[in-house]
């Protein structure tokens, strides 16, 4: 139950989030956007970090240092959410990123990119991507 | 149409990329310390780009509603909730639920215009579509999730 509750407000949040960050846009623009987004929720994650310490020391250093990057993504990620959302509305903007997304996601696995462990793929996952790009394809020309 | 298409594409392969560094980071580094870094880095990036692209105006601060510049936190409270979705309930169940929920309350957004977005009627094509494409997105999780029940424990999922 508890659970539930938490991946509820998980996707409320996610949808939240494009909500907020696009109303920012539309007063100060994408670029001071992303930035507020990243200085608050910065300020977010010490107040957590704060609290559990989980790092693992020398952990780091394991990693090459392009996994450090992943904060850049996620200019990227605002940018354009925040302008999709301006541009499509809320429905479109988080589906079409949606369908991305998991694509995108399949295609990794598939491929074992990143050091993800390589996974084959069924008929299933074929079916399930036909029917996203028909869905695609249905909107956009509905 | 075209510009809005491109940029929610790219924002969804970004996200996917992000998190598999993310994921295989938070398993070296810590999953917190791992968030922290990622803002830190972010926080970077975007003041760079800031001052590369300019633009934008901070007199507009003065209009915006408050609420409105908390997104940063809310992206916080996303990392936090999907991580102890998943942990309460599998990657599975957990995935579906939160692509039910988000994907429920945007449409909410768009027919009330909450959020003083403009509202954005559907028609019934597009109802369909948007029907179509989400069976799709549960079959093919479906048929992932069942193949890699015992793996991740991590933030694999949406974030």
């Amino acid at each position: 139950m508890q659970g539930i509750v938490f991946a509820l407000f998980s996707g409320l949040f996610i949808a939240l989030q494009g909500i907020f960050n696009a109303r920012l846009g539309d007063a100060v623009g994408p670029w001071i956007s992303v930035t507020i987004v990243h200085f608050v929720g910065l300020i977010g994650c010490l107040l957590i970090y704060g609290f559990v310490r989980d790092r693992k020391i020398g952990g780091f250093r394991t990693l090459p240092l392009i996994y450090a990057s992943g904060g850049l993504l996620g200019v990227l990620v605002v940018v354009t959410e925040l302008t999709s959302i301006q541009l499509l509305g809320m429905t479109w903007a988080m589906s079409l990123l949606l369908v991305a997304q998991i694509l995108c996601a399949f295609v990794i696995d598939l491929n074992g990119w990143f050091g993800v462990i390589k996974k084959s793929s069924n008929t299933g996952q074929w079916v399930g991507v036909g029917l996203m790009l028909t869905g695609v394809l249905i909107f956009s020309f509905a | 149409m075209g510009l809005g298409m491109f940029c929610a594409i790219v924002a969804g392969m970004m996200i996917s990329l992000q998190t598999v560094l993310n994921a295989r980071m938070s398993h070296a580094f810590g999953a917190w310390a791992t968030t922290t870094l990622v803002f830190f880095v972010g926080l970077l990036g975007s003041l760079l780009a800031l001052i590369f692209f300019r633009g934008g105006t901070l007199a507009g601060l003065a209009e915006v509603e408050p609420l409105y510049l908390f997104g940063g936190f809310v992206g916080v409270g996303v990392v936090f909730c999907v991580m102890r979705g998943i942990q309460l309930l599998g990657p599975s169940i957990a995935i579906s639920v939160v692509l039910i929920s988000q994907l429920s309350f945007a449409l909410c957004v768009d027919v009330f215009g909450w959020f003083g977005l403009p509202k954005v009627e559907l028609s019934f094509g597009q109802i369909i579509g948007l029907a179509v494409m989400l069976s799709g997105i549960f079959v093919l999780k479906r048929y992932q999730v069942a193949e890699d029940v015992e793996e991740t424990k991590d933030m694999k999922a949406i974030s």
